[in-house]
């Protein structure tokens, strides 16, 4: 590693003669800064302490969140807004035993992150001492990367080196695990360069593109079956350029939502376990399948065999390991997915009984809004929240039957708009990822959809809204139950409601009220174009508890191991 | 059925285990393992496998064993044979899918 020069090129200061004593963990703060890193959420605790030391006077700005999975939600969800890696840190042990949800959500639906985690010093790890856990082994599942830092002196290496692999191809979470004596060791690195190289994607080879062509000019009834690797791989226009230029109709995954405009006409909605029937349906009945950025996840599929049973299928994807790992391919392309769509011209397509097929289901399976009595109707209170914010709405959605209402009723522009925990499915993410992307985003409307079951596992982030002054909007549906467990146990487990009745949570409005947040209460249908214009005027934090009846449920519903073709509906 | 896979490994922290903690998650069990001495910071590890299920597919696992940033390349013995005998082992990453 070559020395500091007398003036450092990168930040303009002194070099390692003229400055004070640095450590290991000033290296960290100054690469952090260098590699344009803008804030970081955290909690502090003994063995990171030495980086917290190092933070004073630095330009990042640390977010205390009062938990530390809260922080890897709030990156998570900044990283997905941006594109760019969210980074989180905590301390050794417990703190880092925290991030775990959180790392293994981003894994899940490969957002880029960087996880910096305090260990104890190096002599000591291995000797079970205090606050020591092995989090390098332990996250080894759920992160792309991970890394211990053994030199202080390729501190700057190592973490640029993270970033990169966070942020290329396929992202993902990249942890950095930093032994204590490691950041209190004098060192005086070179910091990385300010820009970092990025890789482009692969290109699908010519000869895939061409054999995809002539299935799509063959097929009489091909389908679009876009998930989250579209936006990932900034495919999103491409794919609208596509449909519009093709006319095939198109369905999306939870993370395919926002890919397809969401007005197109041949777009036919969610597919999957809570997808509308016009989608599974033209899944269920075409002949060509043509998957872009989606991996056949089960909650998609239904019961694999009999998805997309009569269908050829052609793979797009940017990771390999995708193509074939669930349904073989006819023609697998791996390699970005705009690069192929736009050199696929299949010219005129004789689909046009097909789309109309596909249209006319879509328009005799429209969402009804008109529930009878006059309590709250969650899915048209989420239609009008929707419409009314425009453009600029966000949700930052929990998990359970919320989720899937928001999924189902909401409109969503752009991918980038909906933040859902759709791989891990991690409760509690709701509430710390619209506080990351508010404070992103603090001029969109950010509203947290939440549940009364989701909100109590990090309830405690109220008060970093309200410590923070976050632009956030909670909408939070109190069925006093847990909705989604409570719906499966009523048709699939004969009605044995077993541990699902939160019938003693607290007045949630008294409670944000307690952490000095401005909050009221919803009873009934009449009050709820009030409460939208409510909710959205406000700068925020603000909170709406929304009281709806225990007994709605999400539909339609595909059986555990069913046939898509054979969704349930109300 | 068994299948072989051999992978160019590099000799950092964690690798191993990564590599082996990945085959075991995606399905498969490992019979025989063994790893050469590193040369140049890469070792070579060669596993003789089974699906657990009988059914899962080795070129996926060796696809999803690619992704990992630690590995250079993976082959069959018969290209790492091949390639030996031919003084050429850089010709091994050629079966290795691209990085993602």
């Amino acid at each position: 590693m070559t020395a500091l020069p007398a003036t450092d090129p990168h930040t303009d200061t002194p070099s390692a003669a003229a400055q004070p004593k640095q450590t290991g963990a000033h290296a960290v703060v100054r690469t952090l800064e260098a590699l344009g890193v803008e804030r970081v959420f955290g909690y502090p605790g003994g063995a990171i302490m030495p980086v917290y030391d190092a933070l004073t006077g630095s330009s990042l700005k640390h977010i205390l969140v009062r938990h530390e999975q809260a922080a890897a939600f709030a990156a998570d969800a900044q990283a997905r807004l941006t594109g760019k890696a969210g980074v989180c840190m905590a301390t050794s042990g417990p703190g880092a035993t925290n991030l775990l949800t959180g790392i293994a959500n981003a894994y899940m639906d490969s957002v880029p992150m960087v996880i910096l985690t305090g260990q104890v010093p190096s002599g000591l790890m291995g000797t079970d001492a205090f606050q020591e856990v092995d989090v390098f082994g332990m996250s080894m599942p759920v992160v792309k990367h991970s890394i211990i830092i053994r030199d202080a002196e390729r501190i700057p290496e190592l973490i640029a080196e993270a970033f990169d692999i966070a942020e290329s191809g396929r992202p993902g979470p990249v942890l950095i695990d930093m032994p204590k004596d490691i950041l209190q060791a004098e060192a005086y690195p070179t910091l990385p360069p300010v820009s970092r190289p990025t890789a482009g994607p692969s290109r699908a080879d010519q000869a895939d593109v061409d054999a995809a062509t002539a299935l799509l000019s063959q097929s009489k009834r091909p389908v679009l079956y876009i998930g989250g690797g579209v936006a990932l791989g900034g495919a999103v226009d491409a794919v609208r350029a596509f449909m519009d230029r093709t006319g095939i109709p198109a369905v999306a995954t939870l993370k395919g939502l926002g890919c397809p405009h969401p007005d197109a006409p041949d777009y036919l909605g969610m597919l999957g376990m809570h997808g509308g029937r016009a989608a599974n349906v033209a899944v269920d009945e075409c002949d060509l399948l043509i998957c872009c950025g989606a991996r056949f996840d089960d909650r998609a599929t239904g019961r694999l065999d009999s998805f997309a049973q009569g269908a050829r299928i052609i793979h797009m994807d940017l990771d390999s390991a995708e193509i074939g790992k669930l349904r073989a391919a006819d023609v697998a392309m791996a390699g970005d997915i705009a690069d192929a769509l736009d050199r696929m011209d299949p010219g005129y397509l004789d689909i046009t009984e097909w789309r109309e097929e596909c249209r006319d289901r879509k328009a005799r399976h429209e969402f009804r809004y008109d529930a009878p009595g006059n309590g709250v109707y969650a899915p048209a209170m989420l239609k009008q929240l929707s419409e009314a914010a425009g453009d600029d709405f966000v949700a930052a959605c929990d998990v359970g039957q919320h989720q899937m209402w928001v999924a189902q009723h909401c409109r969503f522009a752009r991918p980038e708009a909906h933040l859902t925990s759709a791989g891990l499915g991690a409760m509690g993410y709701g509430l710390p990822a619209g506080i990351g992307a508010a404070m992103e985003r603090p001029d969109s409307k950010v509203v947290t959809i939440t549940g009364d079951g989701s909100i109590m596992m990090n309830i405690q982030e109220l008060a970093t809204a309200r410590r923070y002054g976050v632009p956030i909007r909670i909408l939070l549906l109190d069925n006093a139950s847990l909705g989604l467990v409570r719906q499966w146990q009523e048709y699939f487990f004969d009605q044995n409601f077993s541990e699902i009745d939160l019938y003693d949570n607290p007045d949630f409005a008294e409670v944000a009220h307690a952490f000095g947040i401005e909050a009221f209460t919803v009873h009934s249908r009449e009050e709820v174009p009030g409460a939208i214009e409510r909710l959205l005027n406000s700068r925020g934090p603000i909170l709406a508890h929304v009281l709806i009846d225990p007994r709605e449920n999400v539909w339609p519903l595909v059986p555990p191991g069913a046939s898509n073709a054979d969704m349930m509906e109300d | 059925m068994f299948d072989t896979l051999c992978v160019e490994l590099a000799e950092t922290e964690g690798a191993l285990m990564r590599l082996i903690g990945l085959v075991e998650r995606r399905g498969f069990t490992i019979a025989t393992f063994e790893k050469s001495e590193a040369r140049d910071g890469f070792a070579t590890v060669t596993m003789r496998l089974t699906a657990r299920d009988g059914v899962r597919n080795p070129d996926i696992l060796s696809r999803q064993i690619g992704r990992l940033v630690d590995v250079r390349a993976i082959f069959t013995p018969e290209i790492a044979a091949a390639s030996q005998a031919a003084h050429a082992p850089h010709q091994w990453s050629q079966a290795c899918p691209p990085r993602i």
